[in-house]
């Protein structure tokens, strides 16, 4: 169950992680999702990606274009708006502040003195 | 690999695939929603350009959880068209033919018992032949357009009723 836990927790601040990574730079979901796996969320699918992205996009978060490609099909990319900037600092605020809270109620377990 | 270039067997399974999606988004609104299935159908296709048709499809997952993550990403519920019109359907026509059946069965039955005979009678708008001799028993219906509009009616009513007393509970 604690997948449908993580599963949970990543819904919750996916949006956040997905305005961060168009912050670098403006890329296509399927690039995005590569991004996102790279940095650590390796079961992440383009199925829970595109939801957000069209949230997003329909929230005026993000914007998108379309960019013909000479190798294959045309592309959508999308890229932060001002009002998607600003939520995303808000967003960082409530997770550091979030972080804060665990941090001080949840301490990281203490060293093994056995070493093991 | 190019739009183009597709084969045959992945274009086939996009369009299932699609299909399916589509099926399952059938309470998203119309239009954003075929906005999304264009986005979809242009990106699974340029994701088969880097992984290959079955793996896009997989990556995406079942086409009822993605419809179920973009509702989810709507923030609200939204009305069950089919649902509902299945619900009506239920109580408005299927209900009442059995019923009917019922009826004409009993009504036959009754004459058996009797010894036989045959009789005209009239039930929720239908008229009913009932035939009970030793070949066995029989009846048959004939429903006016009066009473089929006077169902049609009802069945609108109910479904209209239904679907307001809905948005009220989803607005709370």
């Amino acid at each position: 169950m604690s997948g449908d836990r993580d599963s949970q927790l990543l819904k919750g601040v996916l949006p956040m992680l997905v305005l961060a990574a168009l912050e670098r730079g403006e890329s296509y979901g399927y690039a995005l999702v590569a991004t996102l796996r790279n940095a650590g969320l390796a079961d992440l699918s383009t199925g829970s990606v595109y939801p957000v992205l069209t949230r997003l996009e329909r929230e005026r978060l993000i914007v998108s274009r379309i960019v013909p490609s000479a190798a294959g099909p045309a592309r959508k990319y999308y890229a932060p708006t001002a009002d998607g900037r600003r939520e995303l600092d808000r967003a960082r605020s409530s997770w550091l502040h979030l972080c804060g809270v665990v941090g001080t109620l949840v301490p990281a377990p203490a060293p093994d003195p056995g070493g093991t | 690999m190019r739009t183009d270039s597709l084969t045959v067997t992945d274009r086939i399974r996009r369009e299932a695939w699609l299909a399916r999606f589509g099926f399952a988004m059938r309470d998203y609104p119309a239009r954003p929603y075929r906005q999304i299935a264009r986005d979809l159908r242009r990106e699974v296709t340029a994701d088969a350009g880097e992984c290959g048709m079955r793996a896009a499809l997989r990556d995406l997952g079942r086409p009822a959880s993605l419809a179920d993550r973009h509702l989810a990403e709507l923030g609200r519920p939204r009305p069950r068209w089919l649902d509902g019109a299945l619900a009506a359907g239920v109580l408005v026509f299927f209900i009442p033919a059995l019923c009917l059946i019922a009826y004409g069965a009993g009504a036959a039955d009754t004459l058996a018992s009797r010894g036989g005979g045959a009789a005209r009678l009239s039930f929720l708008g239908t008229a009913l032949h009932v035939v009970s001799d030793s070949d066995g028993l029989a009846f048959e219906g004939t429903m006016s357009v009066a009473a089929l509009v006077a169902f049609a009616l009802t069945f609108a009513a109910l479904f209209a009723t239904a679907a307001r007393v809905w948005r009220l509970w989803a607005a709370r």
